[in-house]
This record gives C-alpha cells, sequence and structure tokens, in this order.
C-alpha cells in the first residue's frame, strides 16, 4: 500500500455513507474478530471462497472501490502465496486455501479500516490503555502532516538540483534530505508537545466512548457479517 | 527484519502465545513510561516514521523499519510500545497477520533492545565523538537485525508448519516426515535476503545518525 492510499483509506472511512460506516465501533471490532477467527479456523476450500464472496459483498454495500481494495490486499497475500508454494508439492488444495485465507484477513482488516474513523478506534483502544491510545492518537496525526511535509521538501529537492550531479553528490543530497526529514519530524513533535502542553496536556487526552449508546438497526451490518461468517465456518466443518 | 507470515498458518499456540507474552512486556513498559510525556511525543513520531519508511517500496519483498534507531532513540520502554502500535496499524491496514503482531512486536523490539545496549555498550567502550557515533549506531542495528533474522527463523523452526497439520489431516502417510518446513531450507531462502536488508538498514541508520548528530545530538543521547 502506497503513502498516498493511506489518504484514500482515510478519505473512505470520513466521508462514506453505509451502514458499516454508521454501525458502532464495538460492535465493528467483535464481528471483525469473529470473522477473522471464522477464517484462520476455515479448513474448507469451498468455505473459504464464500467466505471471500461475503467479505466483497459487505464491501459492495459499504461503497468502497472493489478493485482497489483487492489491489491493497495484494501485499498480505504475496506472502500467502509465498507459503503456499512450499505447500504445493503435498497439496494444491492446501496451497489455494493458505492464498485464499491471506486475501480473506486482508480483505476482512481493509473492510473494517476503510469503514471505521480512527478517531472511533482510539477512544475504544484508549478503554484498556491510554498511553497506547494516546500515542496511536499523535502517531496517526503525524503520519499525514509528515507525509505532506516529505512531499513539500521532495519538490523544493528536485526544485534546487537535488538529483543534479555526480552520482556521489547525488547519494550524498539524499542522504541529507533523508536525515533533514527526519529531524524535522522529530521537531514537528517537540512543538506539537509544547503546543498541547500550553493547552493543559499533561500526559493523557480524554479518550472516553459515549457511554450508554443504543444498538441501531446499523450495527446489524456487522453482526450479520459475523454471523455468516461463522455459518459458513460451520457448514465448511459440518460439509 | 518483521514477519509476514498470514493468518491461519502459525498454530495456534504460538501466536496466542507471542500476545500474551507481547502485552506483559507492554503492560510493564507503560508502567515503566510514566511520567515520560516528552518522549512519549518522541515514541509517536518514531511510529509515524517506521510507518513512512514501512510504505517505501524496495522493489523486493523487504522493507526497512528502522527499530535499532528506534531502540537508540526511544531506549527499551517506549521503543516497545511504539511497535506495538506500529505492528497494530500495518496489520489493519492488511499488512502482515493481525494473528501476529504479538510475535512481531518481540521479533521487532528484539532489534529495537538489541540496538539500544549495544549503541549504549559501544560509547561506553571506544568514547562519543561525531565520526563513532554513526558507526556505533551502524553496527549496532546491523547486529540487531542479524539477531532478529535468527529469531524469526527459531519462530518458524518451533512452529513447525506442517501441511498435513494445516489441512486439518491426521494421515501419517507423508514421505519420511519431509513436510515439515525445514529450518535450514528456511534459513537458506531468508538469510541472503535478511543479510541484504541488514546492510541497507544499517547503512541508513549510521547515515541518519551522523546527520542526527550534526544538527541535533540531543536526539540520539535521549535515549540514555
Amino acid at each position: 500500500m502506497s503513502l498516498s492510499a493511506i489518504y484514500l483509506v482515510d478519505y473512505y472511512a470520513n466521508s462514506l455513507d453505509s451502514p458499516m460506516h454508521r454501525a458502532s465501533v464495538t460492535v465493528k471490532m467483535i464481528s471483525t474478530i469473529m470473522a477473522l477467527g471464522s477464517i484462520i479456523l476455515n479448513k474448507s476450500l469451498l468455505s473459504l471462497v464464500l467466505q471471500l464472496f461475503l467479505i466483497i459483498g459487505f464491501q459492495t454495500i459499504s461503497k468502497l472501490s472493489i478493485k482497489r481494495l483487492l489491489l491493497w490486499a495484494i501485499y498480505p497475500t504475496f506472502f500467502g502465496v509465498l507459503f503456499a508454494l512450499s505447500q504445493v508439492q503435498y497439496s494444491i488444495e492446501l496451497s489455494i486455501q493458505t492464498i485464499l485465507r491471506a486475501l480473506d484477513a486482508a480483505l476482512l482488516m481493509l473492510l473494517l479500516i476503510n469503514t471505521t474513523q480512527d478517531a472511533e478506534i482510539i477512544p475504544l483502544i484508549g478503554k484498556f490503555s491510554r498511553t497506547i491510545s494516546n500515542l496511536a492518537f499523535f502517531s496517526y496525526r503525524s503520519f499525514f502532516l509528515f507525509i505532506d511535509e516529505s512531499e513539500k521538501r521532495l519538490t523544493a529537492f528536485r526544485v534546487r538540483g537535488g538529483l543534479m550531479g555526480s552520482l556521489g553528490t547525488k547519494m550524498r543530497n539524499i542522504g541529507e534530505l533523508v536525515g533533514l526529514l527526519f529531524v524535522s519530524y522529530m521537531e514537528s513533535g517537540e512543538k506539537v508537545y509544547d503546543a498541547v502542553k500550553t493547552r493543559g496536556y499533561r500526559g493523557m487526552f480524554s479518550t472516553e466512548i459515549v457511554a450508554g449508546r443504543e444498538m441501531t438497526k446499523d450495527d446489524y451490518a456487522p453482526i450479520l457479517l459475523a454471523l455468516f461468517s461463522v455459518v459458513i465456518l460451520v457448514a465448511g466443518i459440518v460439509g | 527484519m518483521h514477519i509476514h507470515i498470514p493468518d491461519g498458518v502459525l498454530p495456534i499456540w504460538l501466536w496466542v502465545l507471542g500476545y500474551i507474552v507481547s502485552i506483559i512486556l507492554v503492560a510493564f513498559a507503560i508502567r515503566k513510561v510514566r511520567g515520560q510525556e516528552r518522549k512519549g511525543i518522541l515514541a509517536a513520531v518514531m511510529v509515524a516514521v517506521m510507518l513512512v519508511v514501512q510504505s517505501v517500496p524496495l522493489g523486493v519483498p523487504y522493507h526497512i523499519n528502522l527499530s535499532a534507531l528506534t531502540g537508540i532513540i526511544l531506549g527499551p520502554w517506549w521503543s516497545i510500545i511504539a511497535i506495538l502500535v506500529t505492528n497494530a496499524v500495518e496489520a489493519s491496514f492488511g499488512h502482515g497477520g493481525v494473528t501476529i503482531i504479538g510475535l512481531n512486536t518481540m521479533v521487532v523490539w528484539s532489534e529495537a533492545l538489541m540496538g539500544y545496549y549495544l549503541f549504549a555498550v559501544i560509547q561506553k567502550v571506544v568514547g562519543k565523538s561525531r565520526i563513532r557515533f554513526p558507526l556505533a549506531a551502524g553496527f549496532s542495528a546491523l547486529v540487531a537485525l542479524m539477531f532478529s533474522a535468527f529469531f524469526v527463523v527459531g519462530i518458524v523452526a518451533v512452529s513447525g508448519i506442517e501441511p498435513a497439520q494445516a489441512l486439518g489431516s491426521h494421515e501419517q502417510s507423508l514421505p519420511g516426515g519431509v513436510a515439515q518446513i525445514s529450518p535450514g531450507v528456511f534459513m537458506i531462502l531468508v538469510l541472503p535476503m535478511a543479510i541484504a536488508g541488514a546492510l541497507i538498514e544499517s547503512l541508513i541508520t549510521g547515515l541518519l545518525v551522523a546527520y542526527v548528530v550534526r544538527v541535533k545530538p540531543s536526539l540520539v543521547s535521549s535515549g540514555d
């Protein structure tokens, strides 16, 4: 997944509207864990294919680009293919299962992340550890700032002839650029810290989940995903 | 080094154990870092840096992590928390399995831990200077990355991934037990790439430290 793709994930999660997008983050997380468990425990080729169609179906309902999500899932699936190749001499079916399991799991996680805002996930993490949720909050936001910063400095670097000259000069210039970016990331992090400290930050942001949220009909979307996944798993075991 | 085993391949006991050990270590780390808010911000920056560098395509199925540098800058306790968050974010984007977040945290943290302590020891032995800093950092990263490559091979060896078991078959008809992936063969396949990757990453670590020491030396000594 390229850097620009993460912008798109952020856009999908924050700007699209579907039952999966509107569903409670807690329900989505529990449903995803159940669906993932079903994929991991699944030992039937047909069931894994059905699971794939189920996830793609939910991605379609969520108005996500299937083509793009499949493209993003190539990287993790590639490693599934490596394992599959080591198994192919023993069983072709097992190899295909390994690839499908990797693809299903990657697409499932992409479904979750593309339909859930970071502002919803981070408070959920905060229920377990505020240190981790604060770190995740700062990191996720910093990530986008850094991409912007990198692009600006890279453009300036090219315009000012950073890639001109001999190979040695180019390497030295690139090295200086990477070092400069690294230091500027660190300095911007420290600036953010000083800024939030002046506003009363003492090591913890409030990351409370809105308590007592009633279940809505949108929550049935992830519940159905989990339910169908378990049914497919059981059918695979029984059948 | 970063394990890219897809979900559903490793035995459940192994990845559950990875989660348990990581959770215990992270819980301990959270207690240790209490009150170090400024370094928490640096940790967040390092998470973002690790995410950025991991997204840079190298044309081969290998990416740099800058984990040893993370250890050098953050120290052992903030680094494990930062590495856990990085792995969790990566997994949520489909990069690496969700089930191996715990194991990956241990593998990548071993690099940070070794990078941090080696860097500290080398500094004590050879002394601090603008030239020795980057050399110490590069060497620490190289040793740490090589160590983690063997750690990964060890995990695969312990996992005993066997196709027949993965298929759910209890038949023992596979010829002479050769179905088991040999750790030796795995090491032969993985090590050349690990060595090449470790060399590149240690060079980058050394160059970055050289630059940082020149313009902002307080960052490198902040792991003390």
